[in-house]
């Protein structure tokens, strides 16, 4: 097969490359010449010149067929909403949603939930309509054909039938189709028109009483399949339609005719294709199973066709079926094509979704010599190389796959790492000592190199370098050079070459990044620890920023500006990163430990600042059409590559997955609608049966509590779950509230007065709608809120005077929402302040009081002098702490109630009773009203409290100490008793200080204090203070 | 239950062998302390120091510790989540919980997920070794504002199920932890000893946190949720 005619004699003297003898020079003529190899420099003497020829092999015809692309199956049943199993029509309005018509009433989907519409809604009594056909016309009116009770519109949320009145014959509705005159044809005992509200039929004497199909093709013509044949509406004019090398195809089910010009006609025996004038008939055995009742062409020139035994595909002369979500087929009743390219089957067992799966998988059964794929190189003529192991070199071009392998001169089958040259020629580097390949023009040179290959890289002087477990090394000039850490590396063991601009070398080693330049190496890790990761993969991107794929330790972006790390707990599929790539809209690509992920480059930058600091990653597996995540070995390389046409490359265990970004990414931004409102938990209005508001109106909310609950969602039905939300409601948030997938907001607590609600969404792949949906609310008030209420007050008061109290008022309603909002904010800083004071500085606090101790134990050993200040520095600190402690508690918004006022004050007594020989005893009811307490008030009664305490123990005597507190008719009461001595209140003027300050404090809050107190009797002080505010809400 | 834990930790004091801790405390500085303070002290040794939630979880299982000293705030998964998990993994385990101010709010959360005990970050050393002890033992503390909270909790919601109901016994001790009593005040105002006590302490931990479990689960249940 291949013809030998030579080999490169490559001998050594430097024992670490031995094994230099290669076998099949024995086959020809050989010469052998020694040379010196001093410690880093192979020298290489070329012997002979003759080489392999290398006649690709082909491999067998079926590889030439390249993988289809495939689509996932996705089933919704009744268990899922589906208001009936049997669906029968399927369409899509300009709002984003589907509408699906059962068996028993239709049903708005929105790819996650459905709302159904039966015999209720449609007021047609124990009748559930039997939707057959939907279509929406250029009005906007969605109109719903069913074969039982007749004919509806849906216009504005309402339902209204449409029937003989209006001079329909026939109840039983099979077809609707309108055409861009605005006629809407209905098929109905005859074909009707319906147009400018006028119902006719003009071709009865034409067509007859039986429709089976209408059809509208792409150039606007309408095609019509009736019990006398074919025929296409030409102007005002039927015309019967016949193919050239045949009278008729007979009476069709149903009649397409797709974008290539070809006319599809289903029947009762199969499926009838009529290309440039000639038909051909795809029966039993070469054709889709069973009666056919539907035909589909799709915008990307797909057919498909529903018959009684499933759907399937045309292919290139076949039928090739495509199976539900668990393998299983079903009658089809009807096809639909949404605006993300999905397609949507209606069958007898519910309504399926096929999404076009962006990947494609090569495997031996398209022509791979084997599954486990070690590398992936693009070529420059536009195809690929692949390194198999076990399999040699396979390279894909024109759709069709070619081999290399040991038959054909190969040193070995078990492949490495590869590698194009700038001439187009390939670098193969072999396992188990078999060497290095260069192909080249149709020869293949031999280099007997020891190591395990593991990246290869041609530099843009045409230098090679040649990563291996055990060192790097230059080819240049016919001469090898090995470089180790002596050299400057960071590690021996290189995974990762990459060519920077300014002809810089990248090489990521097992102990870190290390730069070349000039034949210098600088060994990076060395000088930043951050570098000194286990790399496996590089990527320097256009801007200049190089990309470093880690084992375990996530992505580094390494740039001017300074390294980034962004892991798994950022959000990233995988800590371990075989491959970075980048498609053409600044997207980066991934092959990792956990399979094939997408990040935007945007995401890094808000990353590494904090802002939304989870990574959003797009994660492909299974249902995306990749066969295996599986990674052979993870240091041979390129893990992944960008083909010349812009197709991304990845190696897996199960063959090599293959993706065209562009078609992956769903570029269509999502439809976003508001689809309910609810105050005070009843709904106010519901897109479909209750819409209180059209677009432009403001949604009125009568009197309430100010609860609201609105539910939205957004019309993007490739991955629904996948789809993301912000949302704001003007003038209560600031910023977007991040819902993730949630699709749902709630207020509580909203001053009457206008809101605008608006909710933005992205879809799978991550692109937002920005401008999204919005609504208008107006809160009513009650009517002893309304300025209108204290205007006529005002009115039957004063008369004229009404017009001022309306505008006061109303200037009042608008500083009070300004205040709310700046309280608001306040809390928000107030909650910053003590999570940050709590974070950090209490943190730091307890170290410095341990390193005290350790202080304080070494003092114990020498230094006894030093105790004293230790201690003393002990103490200071803890006192530092237990005031840091009042502080937080202060900040903090969330201890605002008189809840968390009384925990606070057990805490501080329990703290008292510690150190102090005291019994602090509590008497406070259980099961009091969670009151809100502000700040404020909460802060003075602690310190008047903490004063009252500090009096007790400094002049009391006590051992006994009683802390009660009572609720009543709204006034809160503290109460602190002891059995100390008692003193006669005027009698010491400290004590009548101390008293002075406590009563000053609560009058601050608005409360009062007194002292009951006689020598020998204890002491009762007494705190009251009424409390205005309702209860606290939603704790 | 408590007889025979108290049983293996005095065999341990006995044989020497050292209570086995584990750190979980986002901020180096401290987490090196504590980690030199455990090692440092007889009849303790630190096996595991951890930045976070998420690296205890992964690492901790693979071999248990007697005692966690957690922070109640960690970057990511909070302490109390990571409390929860590894209960559910380990309910023998002890988790001692770390905050710098007295949240009781935090501290009631982190004993329903099942923590037995919590210190302030402003202990002192011998604070720290001893409460990790204490626990050790199988001990319990309970402070008044958490012992209010726990009465609170079981008055305003009907059991869910008949078990997780508190004794006649359980009450009183909370009622008088409540009131402001000391664990000896409690034992003798109830002609009980203090291990008594600190063993019906325990239980009432014990009751919060199957209690809490099995509302989380009806919550779960109710709501399809189940994860």
């Amino acid at each position: 097969m291949s013809r030998y005619s030579g080999v490169w004699i490559i001998t050594c003297d430097d024992d670490n490359w031995r094994g230099n003898l290669y076998p099949q020079a024995k086959r020809d003529g050989e010469i052998k010449k020694r040379m010196n190899f001093s410690r880093h420099i192979a020298r290489l003497v070329l012997s002979a010149i003759g080489l392999f020829a290398w006649p690709f092999v082909q491999v067998p015809a079926w590889a030439s067929t390249p993988s289809l692309p495939q689509y996932a199956a996705r089933l919704w049943q009744m268990e899922d909403g589906l208001p009936h199993t049997i669906v029968q029509a399927i369409t899509q309005t300009r709002d984003g949603y589907l509408w699906i018509g059962t068996r028993e009433g239709l049903a708005r989907f929105d790819g996650q939930a459905f709302f159904s519409l039966t015999a209720k809604d449609f007021g047609t009594g124990l009748v559930q309509p039997s939707v057959v056909c939907l279509c929406e016309t250029q009005d906007g009116t969605l109109w719903i054909g069913t074969e039982n009770v007749g004919l509806f519109r849906l216009q504005e949320g309402r339902l209204a039938r449409f029937g003989k009145q209006e001079g329909l014959r026939d109840a039983a509705i099979t077809r609707l189709q309108e055409t861009a005159d605005g006629s809407l044809w209905i098929a109905a005992r005859g074909l009707a028109q319906l147009k400018d509200g006028e119902i006719k039929y003009p071709f009865d004497s034409e067509l007859g009483s039986v429709v089976l199909s209408l059809f509208l093709d792409h150039e606007g013509t309408l095609w019509i399949s009736s019990l006398v044949g074919v025929r296409r509406l030409q102007g005002q004019k039927l015309a019967p339609y016949v193919p050239a090398n045949r009278r008729s195809i007979g009476v069709p089910r149903c009649v397409v005719y797709d974008r290539k010009g070809t006319v599809w006609a289903g029947d009762t025996f199969g499926i009838t294709q009529v290309r440039d004038g000639n038909a051909t008939d795809y029966r039993k055995g070469d054709g889709p199973i069973g009666v056919v009742g539907a035909v589909f062409p799709d915008r990307e020139g797909n057919v498909w066709v529903g018959a009684y035994a499933g759907v399937s595909r045309f292919v290139d002369g076949r039928f090739i079926a495509e199976k539900g979500e668990l393998g299983e087929s079903y009658r089809v009743f009807c096809f639909f094509q949404d605006g993300e390219s999905n397609v949507w089957v209606g069958s007898e067992n519910g309504l399926i979704r096929l999404t076009p799966q962006g990947f494609t998988t090569y495997t031996k059964q398209q022509g791979l010599t084997e599954n486990a794929i070690t590398s992936v190189c693009a070529g420059r003529d536009g195809g690929v190389w692949i390194g198999v192991w076990g399999g040699g070199v396979n390279r894909f071009l024109d759709g069709g796959f070619t081999a290399i392998r040991q038959t054909n001169g190969l040193a070995s089958d078990f492949v490495l790492a590869i590698r194009e040259a700038r001439d187009g020629s390939l670098w193969v580097g072999t396992d188990y000592g078999a060497g290095l390949n260069h192909i080249k023009e149709g020869r293949i040179a031999h280099y007997k190199l020891d190591p395990v290959f593991t990246a290869l890289l041609e530099d843009e002087r045409g230098n090679m370098w040649i990563g291996s477990t055990d060192s790097l090394t230059c080819f240049r000039e016919g001469k090898f050079e090995r470089f180790t850490t002596r050299d400057g590396l960071s590690a021996n063991q290189i995974n990762a070459l990459c060519e920077g601009r300014g002809g810089i070398l990248w090489v990521g080693t097992e102990g870190g990044l290390t730069r070349g330049a000039n034949g210098h190496f600088l060994n990076l890790a060395a000088h930043e620890p951050r570098l000194k990761e286990r790399i496996l993969s590089l990527y320097e991107d256009p801007e200049g920023t190089l990309w470093i794929g880690t084992r375990g330790a996530g992505l580094l972006r390494f740039r001017a500006g300074g390294i980034d790390t962004f892991t798994s707990l950022q959000g990233l599929v995988s800590d371990s990163i075989y491959a970075v790539l980048e498609d053409d809209r600044k997207n980066l690509w991934f092959n990792s430990s956990k399979g094939i992920f997408r990040v935007s480059k945007g995401q890094f930058d808000k990353a590494a600042v904090g802002r939304d600091s989870a990574i959003v990653c797009s994660w492909y597996g299974k249902m995306d059409g990749i066969a295996s995540s599986g990674q052979y070995r993870e240091a041979h390389m390129p893990a992944a590559c960008k083909a010349l046409d812009g197709r991304l490359w990845f190696r897996s265990t199960h063959g090599v997955a293959v993706v065209d970004p562009n078609i992956t990414t769903n570029l269509v931004p999502p439809l976003v609608a508001v689809e309910q409102v609810l105050a005070d938990k009843k709904t106010v209005s519901e897109s479909l049966r209750r819409p209180a508001h059209s677009q432009t109106d403001s949604l009125v909310i009568p009197p309430g509590r100010g609860e609201l609950e609105i539910h939205y969602t957004a019309l993007s039905f490739r991955a629904p779950e996948k789809n993301r939300f912000k949302y704001k409601l003007e003038r209560v948030d600031r910023e977007w509230v991040d819902a993730d997938a949630r699709r749902v907001a709630y207020y509580n607590n909203l001053a009457p007065g206008d809101y605008r609600f608006q909710v933005i969404a992205s879809n799978n792949d991550g692109v937002w709608n920005e401008t999204g949906a919005s609504l208008a609310l107006v809160l009513q008030p009650h009517v002893w809120q309304t300025w209108w209420f204290k205007g006529l007050c005002g009115l039957a008061a004063v008369g004229a005077v009404g017009g001022t109290a309306r505008f006061a008022t109303r200037r009042r309603m608008q500083r009070r929402l300004e205040r709310v909002e700046q309280e608001h904010a306040l809390e928000t800083e107030r909650s910053r302040i003590a999570r940050d004071l709590h974070d950090n500085l209490g943190t730091r606090l307890m170290e410095i009081l341990m390193l005290n101790e350790f202080s304080l134990q070494r003092s114990a050993e020498g230094g006894q002098e030093l105790k004293p200040h230790l201690e003393k520095s002990a103490s200071l600190v803890r006192d530092l702490a237990a005031s840091l402690d009042a502080i937080v508690w202060a900040a903090n918004p969330k201890n605002d109630s008189l809840d968390n006022f009384i925990l606070y004050v057990y805490e501080y007594l329990d703290n008292l009773a510690n150190v102090r020989p005291v019994r602090i005893l509590r008497d406070v009811p259980a099961g009091l009203p969670d009151l809100p307490l502000s700040a404020a008030q909460r802060h003075n009664l602690f310190l008047v409290l903490m004063e009252a305490l500090g009096n007790v123990f400094k002049h009391s005597s006590a051992t006994e100490v009683w802390f009660r507190l009572r609720l009543e008719n709204g006034t809160l009461t503290l109460v602190l008793e002891d059995n100390g001595k008692g003193f006669v209140p005027e009698a010491t003027s400290e004590l009548g200080n101390g008293l002075v300050n406590m009563d000053k404090r609560m009058k601050l809050i608005g409360g009062s204090f007194s002292v009951v107190s006689e020598p020998g009797a204890g002491t009762r002080l007494c705190m009251q203070m009424p409390l205005n505010g309702a209860r606290r809400n939603g704790r | 239950m408590a007889p025979g834990e108290t049983g293996d930790s005095q065999k341990r004091v006995q044989k020497q062998i050292p209570i086995k801790v584990a750190i979980v405390e986002d901020d180096a500085g401290l987490r090196n302390s504590l980690t030199a303070l455990i090692n440092g002290s007889r009849g303790f040794r630190c096996v595991g120091a951890f930045v976070n939630a998420e690296a205890a979880l992964n690492q901790i299982p693979r071999d248990w510790p007697d005692v966690i000293l957690m922070d109640i705030n960690l970057p990511k998964m909070s302490g109390i989540e990571c409390v929860a998990k590894l209960k559910a993994l380990q309910p023998s385990l002890h988790i001692v919980m770390l905050t710098v101010y007295m949240d009781s709010d935090l501290v009631f959360k982190s004993l329903m997920a099942g923590a037995s005990g919590f210190l302030i970050k402003r202990s002192s050393s011998a604070e720290i070794l001893e409460a990790v002890a204490e626990v050790h033992r199988g001990g319990a503390p309970m402070s008044s504002a958490v012992a209010r909270k726990v009465v609170e909790y079981f008055q305003q919601k009907a059991s869910p199920s008949e078990d997780s109901g508190l004794s006649k016994r359980e009450q009183e001790i909370l009622t008088h932890l409540a009131k402001g009593y000391r664990d000896k005040e409690t034992a003798d105002m109830l002609s009980i000893s203090i291990p008594t006590v600190r063993t019906h302490v325990r239980n009432i931990y014990e009751k919060l946190h199957v209690r809490s479990r099995a509302e989380a689960v009806a919550r779960f249940y109710k709501s399809g949720d189940v994860r």
